[in-house]
């Protein structure tokens, strides 16, 4: 918040004022998104204050409150990305939901299906027979998409509806459990080479973190999938072609790109990263698909990728906070008298504040950028060439 | 731009204003560090219940823990404020999770209230050796700390079995049950056949399952296959313990304009309004006595873990009576007067219940 200038500031470089811009929109949004909740917080007679010291106190005092946070962001890591990657191109994946489900699915049927594969074979199989669903279960809505150009928005939809009942179906029959006496409906139970192991349990660290934490190898593949996420969008040719299409389809055909090959392609690596979302659910937690699997996180994913801002690095970040609240929704329950639905408006007013205030910085960064150059050409018609920092 | 900004911290400090004036009173204190109870009698023990899907306001089992509970306060068992519910997300992924929570806040006894919440108890009972942890119509492992808190279904399905026969005009009845060959439903089907026979040795029953794997429990469309069946080979009351399956049963009495009977809960008061006329009455699990039960087995220092069976002795089990069914149409005074004097003669011992068909 510098005073008005009418000269720029040299020394400031357009990626500080990004940066700074954003760190001052988020932290603008949770102040407002705080201070609202207050108010609701405190209709329902309960302090503020308390409520928030809750959240914090259960999803970061101790290495076992922290770890079931980065438990939470696991999943939610995978489906922001998976919603990021098609939303660069200017697609909308409201299909992720879906493609998990029927990634758990294809990842069970080879947990069970291969499991005379020493682990080191069998591990990355189900994990890739997960990215394989997911894709192909993408790959659908994609082709409608460029074939016949059915909205993506309305077909993933339909392919959600399509994945529960086919799961269900699943579950009834081909792939439900032999075992006798059972009274939930579910796979047999995956031999333990299937499963990923706990970090707890890698580094010996079951003193501190029990084992009702499921924070598993699958969190660092998110990290690391992150890491391949950007280097895909921002360090190779069809990364590049792909934000392309995403910001301005028209002029990248008049370059020469495919835009419908491309548009399928971005789906399906969506749909692959979305396959990833339910394996800590199944093999990191239960070893076996029921019918009470997790859902909504693929729905999740929208929400990351926004609060992410669609980078990677964003969206390890805001699933982590999603991943916080959803440890303070928990600490909520068993410490107040809110209804747990109290967090969810929380989460709401949150992501609408910085939506808010994310479009007030780059409209305010837009218009310093404006002045910026007219003050550069009165410049410039008085020194002489110097470069803009725009 | 100034103007603008100014509006905003304006907006902003008034909020604060506004939060910093609510917050100024506590009136909550978290678990944990619990205001002295107020009477003396009064146990400090805390009790937390994890629900399961559905959660308050289900009608169901939800609601008869929360009575139980809530029983418990009144009878100053234990004080409100040392009482916890937690409800399950919509598919239920989090009930280990909210069951753990409790255990974590240091919740002297913790219920499941569903048999789902069994496995996820042998998972973590080794953790939480110093707490209780009952589960409503459980099956969890034996141990030390644990209590699976089950029902003796087949007397209440005896009193079920002999409103049918009393009810029924052509001295046939059925009986559709969920999985087969798990000895668990054939208990209901026993003690209902039972029943129907004390009261009219002569009547026929018929039988069916709809299937032998628990996807028997989750298939209405079969259920109500079934059940026309049997009301067209003369049944004019049908029981079922199916779960689920069993709103097929209550579609199929609708259209052949006969009689059911549900099981678990009071199911008059989830079905519709056609149903209700025709639902005679439910064998109810008493998930409010267990409940209760339990919390009494704890300040009491009685608790035994393992499998506990309640029956009409202890009020485990019981028929439903109702707005709908309480009526000559249905369940008449007669009825339930003859229905109390078998429940005492199998308080008394006079009846022995069978659990094998």
């Amino acid at each position: 918040m510098s005073a008005r200038t009418i000269t720029p500031t040299p020394t400031r470089s357009p990626w500080v004022e990004l940066i700074g811009g954003q760190a001052l929109a988020l932290g603008g949004a949770f102040l407002f998104a705080a201070l609202v909740g207050a108010l609701i917080i405190r209709a329902y007679g309960v302090s503020p204050l308390e409520v928030y010291r809750i959240i914090w106190v259960y999803s970061s005092s101790e290495l076992s409150d922290f770890a079931r946070v980065l438990a939470n962001a696991t999943p939610l890591i995978f489906s922001g990305l998976a919603v990021a990657v098609a939303f660069k191109a200017g697609l909308f994946n409201i299909g992720v939901e879906g493609q998990y489900i029927v990634a758990m699915l294809t990842a069970s049927m080879a947990a069970l299906g291969l499991d005379f594969l020493p682990s080191a074979l069998l591990l990355p199989a189900v994990v890739l027979n997960g990215m394989l669903g997911g894709a192909l279960w993408a790959l659908i809505p994609g082709l409608l998409k460029v074939r016949t150009g059915a909205h993506e928005v309305v077909t993933t939809i339909m392919m959600n509806g399509i994945a529960l009942s086919l799961v269900a179906w699943a579950l009834l029959d081909p792939l439900k459990s032999s075992e006798q006496g059972l009274v939930d409906l579910r796979t047999d139970i995956f031999t333990t080479k299937a499963l990923v192991p706990t970090i707890a349990t890698s580094l010996g660290l079951e003193e501190q973190i029990p084992g009702s934490v499921h924070l598993t190898w699958l969190f660092p593949l998110a990290l690391l999938s992150c890491a391949l996420v950007w280097f895909l969008l921002f360090r190779t040719r069809l990364g590049y072609e792909i934000r392309a299409i995403g910001s301005s389809s028209g002029s990248a055909e008049a370059g020469g790109i495919s835009i419908r090959s491309l548009q399928l392609k971005a789906f399906v690596i969506s749909g692959a990263l979305g396959g990833l979302v339910g394996l800590n659910n199944l093999l990191g937690d239960r070893g076996y698909l029921g019918h009470n699997y997790e859902i909504g996180l693929g729905f999740a994913g929208i929400t990351v990728a926004f609060l992410g801002r669609n980078h990677p690095l964003g969206i390890a970040l805001a699933a982590i906070l999603l991943g916080m609240l959803a440890r303070g929704q928990e600490g909520i329950a068993v410490t107040f008298e809110l209804p747990s639905e109290t967090l969810i408006i929380l989460e709401g007013i949150l992501i609408l504040s910085v939506v808010i205030a994310y479009e007030m910085v780059r409209r305010g960064l837009a218009r310093r950028r404006q002045r910026a150059v007219r003050a550069e050409e009165r410049a410039i018609s008085t020194e002489g060439a110097e470069d803009a920092p725009a | 731009m100034q103007n603008k900004r100014r509006t905003w911290f304006a907006l902003l400090a008034a909020l604060m204003v506004v939060a910093a004036a609510c917050g100024g009173d506590k009136t909550t204190t978290p678990a944990g560090g619990g205001e002295s109870a107020p009477g003396e009698e009064v146990s400090d023990v805390k009790v937390g219940l994890a629900l399961d899907v559905g959660g308050l306001g289900d009608k169901s089992f939800n609601d008869a823990a929360n009575r139980g509970l809530q029983q418990a306060i009144e009878a100053g068992l234990v004080s409100e404020q040392n009482t916890k519910l937690i409800e399950t997300n919509q598919t239920g992924s989090n009930r280990d999770a909210n069951l753990v929570n409790l255990l974590d806040s240091e919740y002297d006894l913790v219920l499941g209230i569903g048999f789902a919440f069994s496995e996820g108890v042998n998972q973590i009972v080794d953790d939480y050796p110093d707490q209780f942890i009952g589960i409503v119509d459980g099956f969890a492992d034996e141990a030390p700390n644990v209590a699976n808190l089950g029902f003796k279904e087949h007397e209440g399905s005896f009193l079920v079995g002999a409103a049918a026969a009393m009810k029924s005009k052509s001295g046939t009845i059925g009986f559709l049950g969920g999985q087969e060959g798990t000895g668990l439903i054939e208990k209901f089907e026993a003690g209902y056949v039972a029943g129907a026979e004390a009261v009219n040795p002569d009547i026929e029953v018929l039988v069916e399952y709809i299937g032998d794997d628990v996807g028997a429990f989750v298939d209405p469309t079969k259920g109500e296959a079934l059940s026309e069946n049997m009301y067209d080979q003369g049944a004019d009351v049908i029981y079922h313990a199916s779960g689920q399956s069993g709103l097929g049963l209550f579609k199929a009495a609708v259209a052949a304009d006969k009689l059911a009977i549900g099981v678990d809960s009071d199911q008059s008061l989830t079905a519709s309004p056609e149903e209700q006329k025709l639902i005679l009455t439910s064998m109810l699990k008493r998930v409010d006595t267990a409940v209760y039960d339990a919390i009494q087995n704890v300040v009491d220092d009685t608790w035994e873990p393992g499998f506990i069976t309640l029956g009409l002795a202890e009020e485990g089990v019981d028929y439903a009576v109702n707005d709908f069914n309480d009526n000559e149409d249905l369940l008449s005074t007669d009825i339930q007067t003859k229905l109390d004097e078998f429940k005492q003669q199998i308080i008394d011992g006079e009846i022995e219940v069978p659990e094998k068909p």
